[in-house]
């Protein structure tokens, strides 16, 4: 895990503490961007606030993929890349021009009631477009293309963004929705390919500690590659055939296929750790998200929007938040820490991601609205500790003194 | 001591059940792409996995399927069980004797190449519409199959094992069950498997031309009706019972007797 390449030393002040490597302001940015994307949206939903810009369901599902989840990618990858290539990282300049780009496709979209659509969909494309130049040769030509399913992944992404904005321009909103569930879809192929390098550093560090010498920890790639192609399967039969039995057969293997990999996880005395337990909980996740969207494509209608939601709440959410404070944590030079805040934090976002997939037809319409309500006070309130607690981390320097 | 044992156990039949995630994928991947059949060539030629599923449920509510599929396996069974006591036990004795077991080839070979179509025609003359009709085809053919398996297992005993264990005065039936039989179940379970599979369809195509009940009656009736949804319900049922057999059953008792492999490693 130790990265060939030496950061230039740093100027000092926090402007450019921030700039010194890719995670520190995109982990601030999809955290705080968490934050006030869900009270936002919450607001709207009991009443207390105006509406989002546009369609607000479009509005909301394109700001958490799109803007949370885009962050909290970028944040990623910029620093993931370099440590798996040895390529030097992009930072300073590059990377404020990046974080701009970000900031100011979010104030487009903010704004998209005033100007349209059309600048919201240029400043967006532009910033995957970007990140994906930054990051793809990399991907592409390192490590004898061992990381390329991330360019993939990535391309699709924005290939789904550019084809769900051409929608939304000509308010053909099903479509639009459609082009964002296939986000989350590919977010959740994203989690699988990150969590098997992530998990092999967590888990074994968890089997260590736990004081198993004996057994190790091996992400296997054939369980990964069923699971991912199952998955890929099911995204596209989602567009062609959108509800069909067809569709409902292809999602319940890729929760089989999900549930497949948590063969390699099941290892003594791990899962007391909550950091396994997180990545975990992730897979359980999008096996439950996929499970239930196939039974209501072979029964009919079941969950709702729930199955989804299993997906991006639970899913995404978990992941991000475990993915953010591990690598906050460790790329700032320190030990993983088992406080009650990250185990909090942990606890209240599972919470929100099964809050959030209760099926609207097992309570009564008020009653599910509290279970959604609460969903969201959970989830912000995972972000808002992570922001207290690890977020000063990210404009402070390292706590081992090293550059980056 | 004792319940540490037992969570081990437990822990280790969880993580085999846990492991049958990746067959159930594609598993369902294949039903997908039944459904894609289904959605080419309509209800009538290819019912889908629903429709198929809901015939099967249905088979059961009338009790059809259970007592169809009781007498299904008690022949099945019976077959199969002749052929692996009988199969096991020759197969091993000319193992034992090259001479045996050179003269006993040819005769391997003339009994596999007999078609089972060949055999039911003869039971039929033999053993009328009765239950020995299915029950000896099933063993007949399967014997040479467990016969074969056995031979070889028992052909290529290590001498110097043997000798090493009569060195150390291992007693007859230690030398049995501790240096031969681990030998000879690795070649006799692949055997025994490949033989379960062919008395399980075998057993369907003999009771569909002999019998007025089984699982292959029920498909010739479905088959008159022209009750496609019906026929792959049958079908659903058979290799249902098959997969579970060899899951549950057969290959959970051939890890365990074969704990050796992995604790030599």
């Amino acid at each position: 895990m130790s990265t060939p390449y030496i950061a230039p030393s740093i100027a000092p002040g926090k402007i450019n503490r921030l700039l010194a490597y890719g995670f520190r302001p995109f982990f601030l940015l999809a955290a705080g961007y968490a934050v006030i994307g869900i009270l936002a949206w919450s607001g709207f939903l009991l009443g207390w606030l105006p509406p989002p810009p546009g369609d607000p369901f479009t509005w909301h599902m394109h700001e958490m993929v799109y803007g949370f989840g885009g962050a909290a990618l970028a944040g990623f990858l910029l620093t993931a890349v370099p440590e798996f290539t040895g390529d030097p990282p992009h930072t300073g300049r590059t990377l404020a021009i990046l974080v701009l780009c970000w900031l100011l496709a979010r104030l487009a979209m903010w704004l998209s009631g005033m100007f349209g659509v059309l600048p919201a969909a240029v400043l967006n494309l532009m910033f995957l477009g970007a990140l994906i130049g930054l990051v793809g040769p990399s991907l592409w030509s390192r490590a004898l293309g061992r990381h390329r399913a991330f360019l993939y992944a990535l391309i699709a992404l924005w290939l789904i963004q550019t084809a769900s904005f051409y929608a939304w321009d000509n308010t053909a909103l099903w479509t639009v929705r459609d082009g964002l569930n296939t986000a989350v879809g590919l977010f959740a192929i994203l989690i699988i390919v990150a969590l098997a390098r992530i998990s092999m550093v967590i888990v074994n560090g968890a089997l260590e500690k736990a004081g198993e010498t004996e057994t190790s920890y091996l992400a296997r790639p054939p369980r990964r590659k069923l699971a991912i192609f199952a998955i890929a399967l099911f995204l596209l039969l989602d567009v062609v055939q959108p509800g069909q039995t067809l569709t409902g057969w292809v999602a319940l293997a890729a929760m089989a296929a999900t549930l497949n990999i948590l063969n390699d996880w099941h290892l003594p005395r791990t899962l007391r750790d909550p950091y396994v337990l997180a990545l975990y909980g992730t897979f359980w996740f999008i096996a439950l998200g996929f499970g239930s969207i196939g039974i209501e494509n072979l029964t009919g209608g079941w969950a709702g929007r729930g199955g989804r939601h299993l997906l991006s709440v639970g899913a995404m959410g978990l992941a991000v938040l475990a993915v953010l404070s591990i690598a906050g944590q460790v790329h700032t030079g320190r030990e993983l820490a088992y406080t009650w805040q990250i185990k909090l934090s942990f606890a209240l976002m599972i919470l929100a991601g099964l809050a959030r997939a209760v099926p609207p037809q097992w309570a009564s319409d008020s009653y599910t609205m509290i279970a959604y309500g609460m969903s969201g006070l959970l989830w912000v309130g995972a972000f808002c500790l992570y922001l207290v607690h690890i977020g000063p981390m990210l404009w402070r320097p390292r706590a081992d003194g090293e550059p980056g | 001591m004792a319940l540490t044992r037992l969570f081990d156990r437990l822990g280790g039949a969880l993580a085999y059940l846990w492991s049958g995630w990746g067959a159930i994928a594609s598993l369902l991947l294949f039903l997908a792409l039944w459904d894609f059949g289904n959605r080419i060539y309509g209800s009538f030629i290819l019912p889908s996995p629903l429709e198929a599923f809901a015939a099967l449920l249905d088979l059961f509510a009338q009790g059809r399927a259970q007592e169809q599929l009781a007498a299904t396996l008690y022949r099945a069974a019976s077959g199969f069980g002749i052929a692996v006591a009988g199969g096991t036990l020759l197969g091993i004795v000319a193992g034992l004797s090259m001479t045996a077991a050179m003269a006993s080839r040819p005769l391997v070979t003339v009994l596999l190449g007999v078609p089972p179509i060949a055999w039911i025609v003869l039971a039929l003359l033999w053993f009328g519409a009765s239950d020995g009709t299915p029950i000896f085809t099933v063993a007949v053919a399967t014997l040479p199959i467990t016969f074969a398996g056995a031979m070889q297992g028992g052909r290529t005993l290590d001498g110097d094992l043997r000798n090493m264990a009569i060195a150390f005065r291992a007693r007859p039936l230690l030398r049995f069950t501790d240096v031969y039989l681990p030998h000879i179940l690795s070649y006799l379970f692949p055997a025994w498997i490949t033989a379960l599979g062919v008395s399980w369809k075998v057993v369907v195509m003999a009771e569909l031309l002999s019998t007025p009940d089984g699982v292959g009656a029920g498909l010739a009736a479905a088959r008159i009706n022209l009750d496609t949804a019906q026929t792959l319900a049958w079908i659903v049922a058979v290799i249902g019972t098959l997969l579970a057999a060899e899951y549950l059953l057969l290959e959970p008792v051939k890890r365990h007797l074969e704990r050796w492999r992995n604790d030599a490693v």
